[in-house]
């Protein structure tokens, strides 16, 4: 036996008593559960012939500032109740995940004001004649503040983008049918694993054409092909990078995440994409949840309000849902196991060992796309004896409809929160090379889930209906 | 022990009782530091995330990796300021 080993052997010790791995310590299952009781409790309403709607509320159309006044007005009890259900769920959860209330719900109530302003102005009559979906002016107003005068660093605890997110897409799920994901699911799966193999393998290689060290290769390369920042920071725990290299691959990932929220969407209204299938291209090429369900949203509101775009502003979110969630995220864990064990065998054989089993994909999998498929189940479970007629009479009303609104504030709570905590100026500095590595993998990504969102799969990606 | 977990465990030096990563005196991993340390972390991603699992950064080797690792520079945490005549 080497000394090295030997000295492993002679220290065996019990795990540390805490650990960040605690289901409680991630946000994911709080997500679940925040949304699932959303879901649940109207699925309670809806059975009783009541509604979460007086809960769910949010601005009404409006032409004048007389009938935004009136409207908030007249609403202004159920938007202090709205905000005190956000403000004390949201409040729990982040003190479970170690956040102190008491900077958490000044930032909270800004938070929910501006995001009202935001909400406002998109359903201003006017509002896609000056591109102003929520979505986007979220982004700019928060990146916008974020780089010029900033906010206090306090105000942090209130700008939780994954918490946000997740609780969005588990809510999603409630609003997406379960046969279309049974009918459109292995294709998004396909047309989702050609471009991440095709992205990877691109950025990879590109990286080790520059010099750069294979972790740091991997870390870009999944970041690029699966899940952004998420995966960036999975890949490069995983497979043990050097502690500049999450930091670099999370600098190049967010500066193209941000530059897609806004090209993707301006493409597609160029090329006048159907939703459906603009949603599936950014489902495909954009490089994180957040910002492809901004571009995807920001898109599929100019269904029916701009000439030329066909399709609805569901199947933009739907065919998105499809191709990242479930063609893409939940692969996480797979890839993780796979490059832990690539790195600690091939790339850096040393004594610390692997430090890795099978149990690796289950413990990154992203948990809130359970909560994200169980909506789904939930919704289509307690309308499965409506006709068509009485599901678009009845449940979309009073049980998808309300679910859906709640879903857009937390997904304008993420907007704003992404703008607001992207400083461009405290990013690492990432370097020419993984930047230019990065980039290859972007133009094949984005090529390629053009042409396969456009031209190959686009019948199924025009077609999602209920 | 299923293929998938056989596969995993090939190679693995040890059992499960070995001195970790996560327990070593040169490895953080708390949520709010690694935001912290590690900037747009926050801006797209969360430390808080399942994905992130439980790693973390040793000082050490100056690595981000998983506290199911070890090595032989491994330094119980609970050991830095006791009592040394506590034996």
């Amino acid at each position: 036996m080497s000394s090295t080993q030997s000295a492993i052997e002679a220290r065996r010790i019990e795990p540390p008593a805490r650990t960040a791995g605690s289901a409680w310590n991630k946000d994911d299952w709080w997500a679940v559960l925040l949304g699932l009781g959303l879901v649940l409790a109207a699925i309670a309403l809806f059975q009783y012939d009541s509604s979460l709607k007086w809960l769910a509320v949010t601005p009404a159309r409006w032409s004048t500032f007389g009938q935004l006044g009136a409207d908030l007005a007249n609403n202004a009890i159920r938007y202090l109740a709205q905000f005190a259900f956000w403000a004390v769920t949201f409040s729990i959860i982040t003190a479970a995940l170690g956040f102190e209330t008491r900077r958490f719900l000044p930032a909270f109530l800004l938070l929910y004001v501006a995001s009202l302003v935001i909400f406002a102005i998109g359903q201003w009559d006017q509002a896609n004649k000056y591109n102003l979906e929520p979505p986007l002016v979220a982004l700019a107003l928060g990146l916008a503040v974020a780089n010029t005068t900033g906010l206090p660093r306090l105000f942090e605890a209130g700008f939780r983008v994954e918490l946000y997110i997740k609780t969005g897409i588990v809510l999603l799920g409630a609003t997406l049918p379960l046969s279309l994901m049974v009918w459109a699911g292995p294709i998004a799966i396909l047309q989702a694993s050609i471009v991440s193999l095709a992205t990877f393998f691109v950025i990879f290689y590109a990286a080790r054409w520059f010099g750069l060290d294979k972790r740091l290769a991997a870390t870009l390369g999944v970041g690029g092909a699966v899940c952004g920042v998420s995966a960036a920071i999975a890949i490069s725990g995983a497979v043990g990078g050097r502690k500049g290299d999450a930091p670099i691959a999370i600098t190049t990932v967010v500066i193209w995440a941000i530059v897609m929220i806004f090209a993707l969407p301006l493409v597609a209204r160029v090329l006048q994409l159907p939703t459906g299938v603009a949603g599936a291209w950014i489902g495909t090429s954009e490089f994180a949840d957040a910002a492809g369900i901004a571009a995807a949203q920001a898109y599929g509101e100019l269904a029916g309000h701009v000439d030329g775009i066909a399709g609805t502003s569901d199947q933009a979110v739907w065919a998105f849902s499809l191709l990242k969630i479930v063609g893409r995220d939940v692969w996480i864990g797979i890839w993780a196991f796979v490059l832990a064990i690539v790195a600690t065998t091939r790339w850096e054989v040393r004594e610390g060992g692997r430090g890795t089993d099978a149990g690796e994909i289950w413990r990154r999998f992203p948990k809130f796309i359970i909560g994200f498929l169980a909506a789904s189940v939930l919704i289509t479970l307690s309308t499965r004896g409506l006709s068509l007629a009485d599901y678009n009479k009845v449940a979309v009303p009073t049980l998808v409809n309300p679910v859906k609104d709640m879903r857009s504030w937390a997904f304008i709570f993420c907007f704003l929160s992404i703008g607001l905590t992207t400083r461009f100026r405290d990013l690492a500095e990432a370097g020419i090379r993984p930047f230019l590595a990065f980039t290859a993998g972007v133009v094949v990504n984005v090529i390629l889930g053009f042409v396969l969102s456009t031209i190959v799969f686009a019948s199924y990606w025009t077609n999602l209906v209920r | 022990m299923n293929w998938l977990a056989r596969l995993g465990a090939k190679g693995r030096p040890a059992g499960d009782e070995l001195a970790r990563c996560g327990a070593c005196r040169f490895f953080t991993n708390d949520a709010l530091g690694l935001e912290a340390a590690i900037p747009g972390l926050r801006s797209l991603g969360s430390a808080t995330s399942s994905v992130r699992s439980d790693d973390g950064l040793c000082a050490l080797h100056d690595q981000y990796l998983g506290a199911r690792r070890c090595c032989a520079d491994f330094q119980e945490r609970e050991a830095l300021g006791a009592d040394p005549d506590r034996g």
